[in-house]
């Protein structure tokens, strides 16, 4: 049974000679021989870093290496001889023996292996905190992306290329901005904090979830730890879970080039159908006449009339985005070394954006005796964004609620462009955003470094030390000069400028002593101890000044107006001790313990430390006699776990409640600014943990000779003391969102997982499909005695909404008046319950508490946007040199309160409206969904269910079609391989949605993926997230 | 070697392990001092007075977006806010107490009752000299009572406050019966008087001055109807001496005359020069002016208030822009824009504001100081509790002076009776003081309200703003005001 894959890997074994001398009757000679293969995996793909050990089984020589990034691997000097046996093995794959090989002098023996992929091979290692694990070996419920799986697909974010790829996992786009963040919510929110994962790459912690600062051509694999168990080593920062992210590194051999690159068109097509200016005048005038205003002008000029300007159209074109990447690898029995450097450049789908990215790292690692290794990585990233953040919500009304009756250009401006006016758009003074965009011009970039260095020491065998050095610098500046233009209404006639830079420092120190060791036949342990330091300091600094001779004129020094400066800094430190127990005993029962102790100073000094704790047991039933015989189970485990998490996501000094001296106040005739001091938010000195006891259970079961495979997991999250500033009343003379945390909350998170792969090959062919499927419920349990939090969700020009956050509900639960359909008549209304200021024509509010009054008690809970399931499927094939892949992923039973649809059908003045609006009620009998048009009323704006939109979607998130040139080919141009491709991006999504996004989770912002909790589910708008079509060229020497 | 190696790593593992620092996880805030034991000294007590000015300024208050612009001239019907601006449920009684802008509002007056609360509670402990501390203890007081005054002007009874909160918990009651805040306020303002100055330095116009607590006590009585004392009040501000009336109507509300003889109390704002966010400004220019002077004249009179003025009033000149080829801003003038006459065109109402607008600047001027008691304010409320007294002289005479006002001149009334002295006052006061966010407050006062918006849509329950839903989310003790 333990062997039974490698009787397998053997039976699949494909093995292609190129030189046909090479066989097996090779004679035996004295000299040395060169040997060189490629290892490539089923999809012909070559596989980099697989350990290659050559063996003569009759004197026992032995050798090994490993192959490069290109797949390739070579031995020099190999006494002529034989037989020779060839053992491959790598992470994913089936370990292979070649054998029978007799070496001649001076020959080259010259070898093809194709590996099987393998999901469950006994020798598949992951990626855990502080190290590795066999997967046989994991307790843990932990998801692994390796590079492949994403290889190729043009993105800047990291994050997008994991969307659909592991269950449990929602990742969501804020913006389809270049360089956007994307919120990643592991197994739910159980925090009224930042629900964000925490990001580990080699080892050292990225600050703010900036995962924009790896090149996704960097990555070598992703592990993705969702249970307690695998991320409670990460204790009081590994509550909403954690991602390692493991970079590509040197291999042994000669020095490998490789370039790919790829060029692409982005292009916006989910376009909202907006009322052209003759609609949008009939609309206007409409509007005005209930209102009862005199029609405007401007909308009763046939001129104006026919301008239709579509600003979507404007904003939207078609733009270009390319990636090209060169890596350098290669290294001896003694030294390893990469080097990368990588090139973006992408234009944003918004008109008057870009983010370009340059990238270089470099990493080495070396031995140094038998016991010394010594190692390093390195990254230098240089990112410059225009516009970038500033395709928000306010943005976007500006784009849609400007009138198509508005110019985009008029040359007689300042600027060239137009603008809002009276005698063109009326009383709609919403600004060109196209002429805003190009003369208001916000520059950002981002330098930021991050490596770190590590040297271990083996005392005995099996007793490592580590010490690992972290550093995380990051520099961010932004620069936004606004000349002098004029666009009619919305001229600038004042120069300015503003400036700022953040300085971001952080600092590891870790410390990690590993035993591992096989006390008996039976029982190996591995233990894990460590000591760690992190900490970091932000130093912000901004300025800003007016006046400048010339629009040209862009720096502070040549400023002639009044100038102002401000800046500040905070600080914040973690210290940490951790230890980890994994005990196998028969390859059956597996134990893992961990501890971690951490002390934060974020919190009081009473509270300073807590301790996080996990179990886990698993159970390899394969290996067990009852099962050993049934040949249908390649392997089969199941493993239970449970541990406490920790979240420290406050602010970083919430402990104290501390007088401010910012606010400023003038007095005297020269208008001098006075000191002054207030306190502007409440501290709470006992605060403490919050605490998340995870709990999850779950089963790996590969069947056919691993040509199926299933996991499943079933999990339970309880936050309980979760930090939360409750809602205080303002009679406090504080703001209401500004009251001291509180250890308030509980949460209860629950869900289903299921990954299920089918892979097969042939001679000529191989496919593999995956299919997963999550579940997610959430319950607010508790709120420490408040009864309710209900938190108004701002939007531009009033259409804000109300969430409520109660126990028993779904956090951020949509909260409002149910919308019953539209009065028809007087006599309607008459017979409902009295409904202020309403008038035939307008939606109905239920009468939830029956008392015969539309009022604030009738607000109930009107949806929330926690999905039934999410979903994904991802595909791909092989057909001798081509490839094709493909991925899907879907999202069910998900709303959106789309507050972004209640500005563009609000019908009450005369800004653009959705086309939808065309159907508006304008007499009895005329709609029963869309209420009339008026001039100045809130009425059918009020948060109410009108506005709660099925965001369900399924995506067709990725296709690729791909072509490898034989190597026969490959060799006559002196190139280790070459491979075209085609890839598509978010080529199709179907979805009722009738916005932009609907995998959007609300938020304003680029940089906002710490979306406050209470009011997820708000749809306030974001830049539509384009389709990509590109061409692409992996190319090896 | 091998000894060596193992010696380099245990030393560096203990030099680059900054553990042995005791102190390593005790971070303070950089740019915060604790709140206990912050009031120690005279310059930290300053700064806590200092601070309690500061909600007036605030975007919650008349500072910024200025929510004030929302809540008071639009109910009465002399502006109209047009569907640009938030709040437009103001224009006909269509808010509901979900409305952001009446939470706002009220936060803005319960922070300052909170830090004038600080003030009064810690400044008395400080070793300072007994004068200042007077002065200081004085601000506090006075402007608590501002705070309370339009606590209670807007919605009756409120929660009552004199001491800053231990706990936020300490924040949910119920509310006080109004008489229990009016002797608060009283009892404020009389200690006011006596601790304030008549006036100050160049240096530090702006404070609270005697006659500014003087006149609210007078405001704060007269609300009451408790008219003697209100007359009392009024009289002793008129009769100081230290205020009389701005000749040019023009520099009444003026950004190159600010903190003038006429102003009594008035919000100061920083002009333009100052560039930045903080110490705000003031937007009443961006939304009272018209488009094509980058305002967005989503503030705009109505024919109403334009048919008030009589025939011939000056006032109607300075307060208005409302004919085509009125002077408007001839400075601003270019090549591609002619500013330099008025066109009705701009308003949607055809009508702008101009009072207090001139001289007109590029709209990023923002930060003209705005009063909030001005002397003709206080002629006009001493006429009324005149009046009320039977003391008709005096209260025609203190209507003629402001209406004889060297550059608005209008004739001398010829009202007799109580009742046609109370008719001049409710003309005079909506003319003189229009734009000035007094009007709503005046109608209520006078019981007129009913009558007067009723085509607005006023209902009884308007005689108050709701109470903000959200705060009675948040504290089960409030109860909402009948009809809400």
């Amino acid at each position: 049974m333990r062997f039974k894959s490698f009787r397998w890997g053997s039976l699949f074994l494909i093995l292609v000679l190129l030189q046909a001398a090479i066989l097996p009757d090779l004679q035996a000679q004295g000299g040395s021989s060169l040997v060189r293969g490629m290892v490539t995996n089923s999809g012909n793909q070559p596989v980099g870093g697989v350990s290659v050990i050559i063996r003569n089984t009759r004197n026992n020589f032995t050798l090994g290496t490993s192959s490069d990034s290109l797949g390739v691997f070579t031995f020099n000097r190999i006494p002529a001889g034989g037989p020779y046996s060839f053992i491959f093995s790598a992470i994913g794959f089936e370990r292979q023996i070649v054998s029978g090989y007799n070496i001649k002098t001076d020959a080259t023996l010259s070898l093809m292996i194709k590996l099987k992929d393998s999901v469950a091979s006994i020798d598949q290692v992951v990626v855990i905190g502080y190290g590795t694990q066999r997967k046989t070996d994991l307790t843990g419920s932990i998801a692994t992306v390796s590079s492949k799986e994403f290889s190729g697909q043009a993105f800047s974010n990291t994050n997008i290329a994991l969307q659909g790829k592991v269950p449990g996992v929602e990742f969501t786009s804020t913006s389809g901005e270049p360089g956007a963040k994307v919120q990643v919510r592991i197994r739910g929110m159980g925090t009224f904090g930042n629900s964000g994962p925490l990001y580990i790459v080699d080892g050292v912690q990225l600050s703010g979830s900036d995962i924009n600062i790896i090149s996704p051509d960097d990555i070598a694999n992703v592990s993705v730890l969702k249970d307690a168990s695998a991320a409670a080593i990460y204790g009081s920062r590994a509550a909403n879970g954690v991602i390692l992210i493991t970079t590509k590194k040197g291999t042994v051999g000669k020095p490998r080039l490789t370039y790919s690159g790829y060029y692409g068109i982005q292009s916006v097509h989910r376009l909202i159908p907006m009322l052209n200016s003759l609609q949008l005048a009939d609309l206007v005038n409409e509007t005005d006449n209930n209102g009862g205003f005199a029609p405007q002008p401007a909308f009763n000029d046939p001129q104006n009339l026919k301008t239709n300007t579509d600003w979507q159209k404007a904003a939207f074109p078609s733009a270009p985005m390319q990636d090209h990447s060169i890596s350098l690898s290669g290294g001896t029995e003694s030294s390893r070394y990469a080097l990368s450097a990588d090139y973006l450049n992408q234009q944003g789908s918004m008109v008057f954006s870009s983010l370009k990215r340059y990238s270089v790292r470099f990493n080495s690692q070396y031995n140094i005796g038998k016991r010394l290794l010594i190692g390093e990585n390195l990254s230098l990233v240089r990112s410059q964004g225009l516009n970038l953040g500033y395709g928000n919500n306010l943005d976007l009304a500006y784009l849609l609620g400007a009138s198509p009756t508005m110019r985009i250009y008029r040359p007689a401006n300042l600027g060239g462009y137009a603008g809002p006016n009276q005698a063109e758009t009326g009383i709609n003074n919403r600004d060109n955003i196209i002429g805003r965009r190009d003369n208001q011009r916000h520059n950002t970039s981002n330098d930021n470094i991050l490596g770190n260095l590590y040297l271990e020491y083996s005392f005995i065998p099996g007793l490592k030390y580590r010490l690992n050095l972290g550093l995380n610098n990051g520099l961010a500046t932004g620069r936004t000069y606004l000349g002098i233009f004029q666009m009619d209404n919305r001229s600038n006639l004042r120069q300015s400028l503003t400036q700022n830079s953040n300085t971001n420092n952080e600092y590891t120190v870790e410390n990690t002593l590993t035993y591992e060791k096989k006390i008996h036949d039976n029982i190996a342990i591995n233990l894990l101890a460590g000591y760690t330091e992190q900490s970091a300091r932000s130093t912000t600094l901004t300025g800003s000044r007016q006046d400048f001779p010339s629009n040209s004129i862009q720096v502070f020094d040549a400023g002639t107006g009044p100038s102002v400066l401000g800046g500040n800094q905070a600080e914040w430190a973690l210290r940490s001790y951790l230890g980890r127990a994994n005990v196998t005993l028969y390859d059956k029962y597996l134990f893992t313990a961990t501890i971690r102790r951490d002390g934060s100073s974020r919190f009081g000094k009473e509270n300073r430390y807590g301790d996080f704790p996990s179990f886990a047991v698993g159970w390899n039933l394969d290996r067990e006699k009852f099962l050993k015989d049934v040949t249908a189970i390649s392997s089969l485990k199941i493993r239970a776990s449970w541990g406490r998490l920790g979240n420290q996501e406050i602010g970083n000094y919430e402990s104290q409640t501390t007088i401010s001296t910012t606010p400023q106040y003038i007095f005297g005739t020269t208008q001098s600014i006075a000191s002054a001091a207030a306190v502007l938010t409440l501290g709470n000195p006992a605060l403490k943990w919050e605490s998340t006891a995870q709990t999850d259970v779950g089963t790996d079961i590969s069947l056919f000779s691993n040509h199926f495979s299933f996991s499943a997991d079933y999990w339970v999250k309880n936050t309980n003391d979760i930090l939360l500033r409750t809602p205080i009343s303002v009679g406090t003379g504080i703001a209401r969102d500004n009251g001291a945390f509180q250890n308030a909350a509980s949460v209860k998170n629950s869900g289903f997982e299921f990954v299920a792969t089918y892979r097969n090959s042939g001679r000529d062919f191989s496919y593999e499909i995956t299919g997963n499927l999550s579940t997610l419920k959430n319950r607010v349990t508790s709120l420490g005695g408040v009864p309710s939090i209900i938190s108004r969700v701002e939007n531009v020009y009033q259409y804000g909404t109300f969430t409520r956050t109660m126990p028993g509900l779904p956090m951020s639960s949509f909260f409002g008046y149910i919308a019953d359909g539209i009065f028809q008549n007087q006599a309607e209304i008459a017979k409902h319950a009295t409904q202020p200021g309403v008038a035939p024509g307008d939606i109905r509010f239920r009468d939830i508490n029956n008392d015969g009054v539309i009022d604030a008690n009738d607000r109930t809970t009107i949806g929330n946007s926690f999905p039934k399931f999410n979903y994904g499927v991802l595909g791909s094939f092989t057909y001798k040199a081509f490839d094709a892949s493909f991925s899907i992923q879907g999202v069910q039973g998900k709303q959106l309160y789309n507050a972004q649809r209640a500005y563009l059908e609000a019908m009450n003045a005369a800004d653009g409206q959705m086309a939808t609006t065309l159907k508006r009620w304008h007499g009895e009998g005329t709609s029963n969904s869309m209420p009339r048009a008026i001039r100045g009323s809130g009425l059918n704006t009020v948060a109410s269910s009108r506005f709660v939109d099925n965001a369900s979607y399924a995506r067709l998130q990725n296709v690729q079609v791909g072509y490898t040139i034989p190597p026969s080919v490959s060799a006559r141009l002196h190139i280790q391989r070459l491979r075209v491709y085609a890839n598509a991006q978010n080529l199709l999504t179907i979805t009722k949605y009738p916005n932009y996004n609907p995998d959007t989770l609300g938020g304003s912002g680029y940089n906002d993926d710490s979306l406050n909790p209470l009011q997820v589910g708000v749809d306030t708008g974001s830049v539509p997230i384009p389709t990509i079509v590109q061409m692409g060229v992996q190319l090896g020497f | 070697m091998k000894n060596n190696i193992l010696i380099f790593i245990i030393s560096l593992g203990i030099i680059v392990s900054p553990g042995c620092k005791k102190d390593f996880l005790v971070k303070t805030p950089p740019d915060k001092l604790p709140l206990d034991g912050f009031f120690n000294t005279a310059d930290r007590a300053l700064a806590g007075v200092n601070a309690a000015y500061i909600p007036l300024a605030s975007v919650n208050l008349f500072g910024g977006d200025d929510i004030s612009l929302r809540l008071f001239d639009p109910p009465t019907g002399d502006v109209i806010l047009s569907s640009a601006i938030s709040g437009v449920v103001f224009n006909k009684f269509a808010f509901s107490a979900d409305d952001p802008n009446l939470l706002a509002f009220y936060s803005g007056l319960y922070q300052g009752v909170y830090r004038s609360n600080l003030v009064i509670q810690q400044v008395p402990a400080i070793q300072m000299d007994a004068t200042l501390k007077q002065r200081y203890l004085g601000e506090a007081k006075f402007l608590r009572a501002l705070y309370y005054f339009y606590l209670t002007a807007e919605w009756g009874e409120v929660p009552l406050f004199t001491v800053p909160f231990k706990d936020p918990n300490d924040a949910l009651i119920a509310k006080s019966p109004i008489a229990d805040i009016q002797k608060v306020m009283i009892q404020d303002l009389t200690d006011a008087i006596a601790g304030l100055p008549v006036s100050y330095g160049s240096a530090d116009l702006g404070r609270a001055t005697q006659g500014a607590a003087k006149a609210l006590l007078g405001k704060v009585y007269l609300y009451i109807k408790d008219y003697t004392n209100a007359a009392k009040w009024f009289g002793d501000v008129i009769n100081s001496g230290t205020y009389g009336l701005m000749d040019n109507f023009d520099q009444i509300i003026n950004r190159n005359y600010e903190n003038n003889k006429e102003s009594i109390f008035e919000i100061q704002f920083a002009s333009a020069a100052a560039g930045a966010s903080s110490p705000v400004g003031d937007d009443r220019e961006y939304h009272y002016w018209p488009q094509v002077n980058g305002g967005s004249s989503e503030v705009s009179p109505t024919q109403s208030i334009v048919d008030e003025f009589e025939p011939n009033d000056p006032r109607k000149d300075f307060e208005l822009f409302y004919y085509d080829g009125q002077p408007f801003a001839p400075q601003l003038t270019t090549s591609s824009l002619n500013l330099d006459v008025y066109k009705k065109s701009w308003s949607p109402t055809g009508y702008n504001i101009r009072k207090g607008q001139v001289p007109i600047l590029y709209i990023n001027s923002r930060g003209t100081n705005y009063p909030l008691i001005r002397y003709a304010d206080v002629l006009l409320m001493y006429a009324e509790a005149a009046n009320e007294l039977g003391q008709y002289p005096d209260a025609i005479s203190a209507i003629n002076k402001v209406r004889q006002r060297p550059s608005v001149n209008m004739p001398v009334i010829t009202a007799t009776t109580k009742d046609d002295i109370f008719k001049a006052i409710v003309h005079e006061r909506r003319v003189e003081l229009a734009f000035e966010q007094h009007r709503f407050d005046d109608l209520k006062r006078w019981g007129l309200v009913d009558t007067v918006l009723a085509p607005l849509g006023y209902k009884a329950r308007n005689r108050y703003f709701p109470l903000p839903q959200l705060e009675l989310d948040v504290n089960p003790k409030l109860v909402q005001l009948s009809g809400w």
